[in-house]
């Protein structure tokens, strides 16, 4: 990532926070209207977990069929650390909006039930990593469980909980600059995306290069 | 408007506090590059020199 594109990032997303909280309208229908702009900063978290989640399970796929590349299975594990920050950003903020629209920070709602399996199911893949020495099954073992990972994120982020009666508004009245809002903010959280997904994947490959050093002496 | 104002300092508190440290951990690593010759224009060097 360029350093113009850092600053830009960097005055965007000021900006963005700005426009939310001093721009944006109350949101009709809610018990707190003002506060219902949380949802600007909740969905595009959302949207990056999804994101995050294919990114990691494209690569673990990658890992497994074009010839065990450990840098591949470096940058399916930082997507994953990825999937799992956003996830954990989603849940607090999701709190948040419950807690001043419906009186409690957590309700047992589907969303939230399904968000709460997605934490576990991301946890165990760090614990699975951390379970075995052996760095080639280890990759192979996470390349697989990350799929799974993968395909279980859009069921229990959006398809499972759509199904379900849902403290979760459908026809909310959001203004279209909601619209907006969402969607710049989705842009520039995928560009922090980016960023921390390069900044992972250089780490761990000074790591593969240490180690490559290690193993010559 | 003027009701979210403290709420809108402390997430652009929050987000210079991220952004900082990003912008700390990308000189770090960088650096860390350089020294081991990971960066780009050492990779450049180094392709210049096998083709020779």
């Amino acid at each position: 990532m360029t350093k113009v594109a850092k600053y830009i990032l960097g005055l965007g997303m000021a900006g963005i926070l700005a426009y939310i909280f001093l721009v944006l309208p109350p949101a009709q229908g809610f018990v707190a209207p003002e506060l219902a702009r949380i949802v600007a900063l909740h969905l595009p978290n959302a949207m990056i977990v999804m994101v995050a989640s294919f990114m990691a399970a494209a690569y673990g796929f990658r890992y497994l069929t074009r010839g065990r590349n450990p840098l591949d299975d470096a940058k399916s594990k930082v997507a994953a650390v990825l999937a799992m920050l956003f996830c954990l950003l989603t849940t607090v903020t999701g709190a948040f909006f419950a807690k001043v629209q419906w009186g409690a920070y957590w309700n047992w709602d589907p969303k939230q039930t399904c968000i709460f399996f997605l934490l576990l199911i991301y946890a165990a893949y760090f614990l699975l990593r951390s379970g075995i020495e052996d760095p080639e099954k280890r990759a192979a073992v996470a390349a697989v469980y990350i799929l799974f990972a993968g395909v279980m994120t859009p069921m229990l982020g959006y398809f499972v909980p759509k199904q379900m009666p849902s403290l979760h508004p459908k026809n909310a009245g959001f203004d279209a600059s909601y619209n907006t809002a969402i969607w710049t903010t989705t842009a520039l959280l995928l560009g922090l995306f980016a960023w921390m997904q390069s900044l992972g994947v250089r780490s761990e490959r000074i790591k593969l290069a240490l180690d490559a050093r290690d193993e010559e002496r | 408007m003027t009701g979210m104002m403290p709420l809108l300092i402390v997430a652009l508190l929050i987000w210079a506090g991220v952004f900082v440290f990003m912008l700390g951990v990308d000189r770090k690593v960088s650096a860390l590059e350089r020294r081991l010759g990971l960066d780009d224009d050492s990779r450049r060097v180094s392709a210049k020199e096998n083709s020779l």
